[in-house]
């Protein structure tokens, strides 16, 4: 055998070195496996999560609104909708000019102007052309296969009945989050609890069938029927509606109450907005945007007398037929307070007082409440103010609506003369929601209620929650002195202020309230603008409904009379009929 | 006994062999794999029934919202047309006036 072929022995230590080098390899692989598997498992699973599965959002179904239509039936004033977001990505968009020309037709005028030239900038990817797209519309633009162009669904609202109900209501933004009134209070509830989707995907994130998959269904929201009847609604619509535009005012709102619950069965203000197109209100017009029958608190004028006359009747310190002698003015430390009219009735009763609506006389009770009958005492001021919150003033009423104010009631340490113009109605502020509730608990013989337009709620579940009536406090006054303070506020309508409601066969009582406006600065009252109000409940003998009538800023001369009481008049005559209410000859 | 039968019996071959169910290696192996096999397939069977469930469920889910939608729109439609102002506009087609007196029947 040649030499070459003799292998030589390979030695030895090389294998050995091979040996230790493989077995490092091996460790520092296995190292590497166990601080990948084993330490970094976390941050690898997610990320192959992320790659092979998704999660996706399943939004709950929103709550739908119904109001009672008459005879049980409901009407739905909030309604879910499917609609859709317009978006274009420029990059794929062939012929700018013949799509924007074709799309031109769902879009406002001056929307559509510039989007030819938005189509032509390539390098934008995203454009949004519509919100809110109808699904008619939508279905029409898929059919025009116009490339680059996407729709994307998007969970929408519908009101039936536009404007009629915007300040009950509310609206839901493109964010799905409810703003104002019962969207807005109520979103929790109405929204309901999204649901969640884990999905193993596809290359391109589509979700593909797999046992994998796991689902969290929502829990959709609740459906609520509110106390509203929208006949009631749509007869007050009318009413302010009239009401403002025949005395050039600024705005208006009536609220109809039902006094034996608290139940709110009309809620208006005008002018109003559609909330189906709540982008429309202008940035100077967002004022129409809150409910003012709870939101704006205002001075009350002389509809306040009926609360300090309460409280004189229900003390017993004064009865309807006590006498005062009206000189026109009373002096209260170094002011002087006088009647509206600048005239003076000599010796006048209770009744005078409020038939009149004399500032002399409710100073005078207001005197009687304390320890002196001859001046304003701190008791006075004590009792007074006890009175007021009794009513409910200067509390928020805790109404399923959002933005409710909770006026203003001055403290029993402010100066006398404070005092005494609260005793007529200025220098507090209140809403109309208060003052309704207020006139409703003398109206039922002293109970004050909670107000309520929720009447039923349906959760998802089949669960029926029904609202009750909620008693605040069933001892406001005394169910005597209710009934002769209603008796007083009759004769309003028989012979005073109220006269325009009279109606034949019906007993109305009421009281008008002509309040002046604060200026801004706080420097006294402005001298144009006055806010009238009245508000009353009928048959007196048993009251089915109170309703006040507020308009704001009228420019036609005259006081509440002239500018609220016809509302009043035409909603209760309608009212008349609608509740099958027999005259009662009186 | 008789004799006759006791030669019978002598001469009779009886063997009587017991079978005996061997498993060698490989027939252990050939088992084990059908096994798997089997398995394999009861698996695959069961997966692929519940992916077609699941199919169906999806697409029913589908239908289901495609109904809900078109249930919506009906409802907002129908809704609309009992809207106060279409009553109005019935009622003016209709050349309906409004109520202005009722007269109330006594009761006796």
């Amino acid at each position: 055998m040649p030499d070459s072929e003799i292998l030589e022995p390979i030695p030895t230590k090389r294998i050995f070195y091979l040996t230790i080098l493989m077995a490092i390899l091996g460790v520092i692989m296995i190292g590497k496996l166990v601080y990948v598997q084993v330490f970094q498992n976390k941050l690898y699973l997610e990320k192959a999560n992320a790659q092979q599965s998704r999660k996706f959002d399943i939004t709950a179904r929103r709550g739908q609104i119904y109001v009672n239509d008459g005879n049980g039936a409901v009407y739905p004033i909030a309604l879910n909708q499917q609609l859709f977001l317009l978006a274009a990505d420029p990059k794929f968009v062939k012929d700018p000019a013949n799509t924007a020309s074709k799309l031109s037709k769902y879009l406002p005028s001056d929307e559509g102007a510039g989007l030819e030239s938005k189509l032509g900038d390539k390098d934008n990817r995203y454009l949004v052309i519509k919100k809110s797209l109808t699904s008619a519309d939508a279905e029409e633009i898929k059919k025009l296969k116009l490339p680059g162009i996407i729709l994307y669904p998007q969970d929408g609202r519908n009101y039936p009945e536009g404007e009629l109900f915007a300040h009950i209501t509310g609206y839901v933004n493109n964010d799905g989050a409810g703003q104002y009134g019962i969207e807005q209070f109520l979103n929790s509830s109405l929204s309901g609890k999204d649901g969640v989707s884990r999905a193993i995907t596809d290359s391109l994130g589509v979700p593909i069938t797999s046992n994998e998959n796991t689902i969290i269904r929502p829990e959709n929201g609740s459906d609520l029927v509110l106390t509203i009847d929208r006949n009631i609604q749509q007869m007050a619509a009318t009413a302010i509606e009239t009401a403002v535009k025949t005395n050039q005012a600024e705005s208006g709102s009536i609220v109809v109450m039902d006094p034996k619950t608290g139940a709110i069965r009309a809620m208006v203000n005008y002018p109003s907005y559609d909330p189906n197109n709540y982008q429309a209100v202008s940035p100077d017009e967002y004022y129409k945007f809150t409910n003012s029958s709870i939101s704006s608190q205002y001075e009350p004028g002389s509809g306040f007398k009926v609360i300090t006359m309460a409280a004189g009747l229900d003390t017993g310190k004064v009865k309807p037929d006590t006498k005062y002698e009206d000189t026109g003015e009373v002096k209260i430390d170094d002011r002087v307070v006088k009647n509206s009219n600048d005239k003076k009735y000599g010796i006048s009763t209770m009744t005078d007082v409020i038939q009149k609506s004399l500032n002399t006389g409710v100073v005078f009770v207001l005197r009687q409440l304390g320890t002196d009958p001859d001046n304003i005492t701190s008791k006075a001021k004590e009792v007074f103010h006890d009175y007021i919150k009794k009513f409910g003033f200067g509390e928020r009423t805790g109404v399923e609506l959002a933005g409710e104010a909770k006026g203003f009631v001055k403290k029993p340490d402010s100066y006398n003369v404070d005092y005494a113009n609260m005793s007529f109605g200025q220098g507090i502020s209140v809403t109309n929601l208060q003052l309704v509730n207020a006139v409703s608990a003398i109206a039922n013989g002293g109970t004050l209620y909670k107000p309520y337009i929720v009447d039923k709620e349906t959760k998802a579940s089949g669960e029926i929650i029904l609202s009750k009536p909620t008693v605040i406090r069933n001892d406001v006054m005394s169910r005597q002195s209710a009934a002769e303070l209603a008796e007083m506020m009759k004769q309003v309508v028989q012979h005073g202020s109220g006269w325009p409601a009279r109606t034949t066969g019906y007993s109305i009582a009421g009281k008008t309230g002509t309040a002046q406006v604060p200026k801004p600065d706080g420097t006294g009252y402005e001298e144009s603008k006055n806010i009238g109000s009245f508000v009353g409940f009928a048959p007196v003998e048993d009251p089915r409904f109170v309703i006040l009538v507020r308009v704001n800023y009228p420019k036609v001369d005259g006081f509440a009379e002239k500018t609220t009481v016809p509302a009043f008049a035409e909603v209760a005559r309608q009212l008349f009929m609608y509740y099958q209410i027999a005259p009662s000859g009186n | 006994m008789s004799t006759a039968a006791m030669s019978l019996r002598k001469n009779q071959n009886i063997v009587k062999n017991k079978i005996k169910f061997q498993t060698g290696p490989v027939s252990a192996s050939l088992m084990l794999i059908g096994l798997v096999i089997l398995l394999g397939l009861m698996y695959l069977n069961q997966v692929t029934k519940t992916s077609t469930f699941n199919y169906k469920i999806s697409n029913l889910e589908n239908k289901q919202g495609e109904l809900q939608t078109t249930k919506d729109n009906l409802s907002i439609d129908a809704a609309r047309l009992q809207s106060i102002a279409e009553a109005k506009k019935a009622a003016q087609t209709a050349q309906l006036s409004a109520v202005k007196t009722v007269s109330y029947a006594t009761a006796r």
